[in-house]
């Protein structure tokens, strides 16, 4: 094909030069959620730690609490490590972290409302918490064109749809447990898989 | 100023391009929001319309006030979309898109939630509303840093913490939490 001009001047090769580099930016994108794969895995451990300890042990208004503020403060200081180690940052990579900055603040603004206010116990808020989480992870899935992800988004829709018709207790900690295997520890294990395959075919390459 | 390089061989003037380049995508980021901005008014309107459908008139199906108005919210804004897709002159960017993924996304997430609360009649929770509001302010939150946007708006997640203070646990009883519906339209 010659190097056709668009009616505003773009060239062909300019344009093909564009889409490479949104494609760059997609793949790195992705690689910067493969790297943070670890964050999904330890927040569903969390998740599992804190229901385990209301069913299982006393104390049991200090689960949330304590597990939430530990996964903060492993979060921060692991994130903090990891960006001083180095590592490359796009526009994309920082959209994806402004999104999850965001459900954080949005997610801990709720569920300190609910709980002070006395309604943490109805079943849309526990399905609104499955939706805030299936949100940040859909809108990361449209940004990274990453099905895997999106997946991850639909299981937590699916299980905060399943809330508002399953609401005894048992039933409620069965549908909890399974979104947060399957959307968290799974989705998480599976980044982690993509971001040590990645290291080690750099390996090799550069044997 | 000198000519410089950096250790990565990047030159000042690759630097200027690139955040000129990041400037003019924010710049048509923010211009992409306005030309959207009808989509804020028509679902303010049409909140507004199905609370003072449901409130002032519950005779003439004031249960369905609701869905024929969040259905009619959706299918206009389907509408208009296509409208303006097919205008000449529209254009969207990387960052644009980013965007209408974040409100997709939300929208797609809200009618989910709404549909199924309505369906097995949990819709009156304030947990429920507090919810919607959070998701609500969220999407604001997160267009506002993509467009480095500051007035949208981090008063919409503010919201969902009046919704709690407005229940009848905090304050009293009410009926309706209406200050959390008229900020919400």
């Amino acid at each position: 094909m010659t190097n056709m001009e668009r009616e505003d001047g773009t060239t062909r090769d300019e344009l093909v030069q564009r889409v490479a580099l949104m494609e760059a930016m997609i793949a790195e994108g992705r690689r910067s959620t493969a790297r943070y794969g670890w964050i999904f895995v330890m927040w569903g451990l969390i998740y599992f730690v804190a229901m385990a300890w209301v069913v299982y042990l006393p104390l049991k208004d200090w689960a949330w609490p304590v597990c939430i503020c530990v996964g903060v403060l492993v979060s921060i200081a692991k994130g903090r490590r990891k960006r001083a180690s180095g590592g490359s940052e796009t526009l994309r990579s920082r959209s994806i972290e402004a999104v999850w900055q965001i459900f954080s603040v949005g997610i801990t603004l709720y569920v300190i409302g609910a709980i002070a206010s006395g309604h943490g116990g109805q079943p849309s808020y526990y399905a609104a918490i499955l939706f805030f989480i299936g949100v940040a992870h859909g809108i990361s899935a449209r940004i990274l064109r990453w099905g895997a992800q999106g997946l991850a988004a639909a299981i937590w829709w699916a299980c905060g749809l399943a809330m508002f018709f399953f609401t005894t207790r048992n039933e409620v900690l069965a549908i909890f447990l399974i979104a947060t295997f399957f959307g968290m520890i799974v989705f998480g294990l599976y980044a982690m898989m993509l971001e040590r395959r990645r290291a080690a075919g750099m390996v090799q390459a550069h044997a | 100023m000198a000519e410089f390089e950096q250790e990565d061989g990047m030159t000042r003037d690759d630097l200027v391009q690139r955040v000129a380049l990041m400037e003019a995508m924010i710049a048509e980021g923010r211009r992409y929001t306005g030309r959207n901005s009808w989509i804020f008014v028509l679902w303010g309107l049409v909140d507004l319309t199905a609370w003072v459908w449901q409130n002032y008139s519950p005779h003439f199906g004031g249960r369905w006030a609701w869905p024929i108005c969040l259905t009619a919210g959706a299918v206009l804004t389907l509408a208009g979309k296509m409208l303006q897709k097919s205008e000449t002159g529209y254009s969207s960017n990387d960052l644009c898109s980013r965007v209408m993924s974040v409100w997709g996304m939300m929208g797609l997430a809200m009618g989910i939630y709404v549909a199924s609360a309505m369906l097995t009649h949990f819709s009156w929770q304030y947990s429920y509303i507090a919810g919607l509001l959070m998701m609500l302010g969220m999407a604001h939150a997160i267009s506002a840093m993509f467009l480095r946007w500051r007035c949208r708006d981090w008063w919409r997640l503010s919201t969902g913490q009046a919704e709690w203070r407005s229940s009848p646990a905090i304050r009293g009883k009410r009926r309706m939490p209406s200050c959390c519906l008229r900020w919400a339209s």
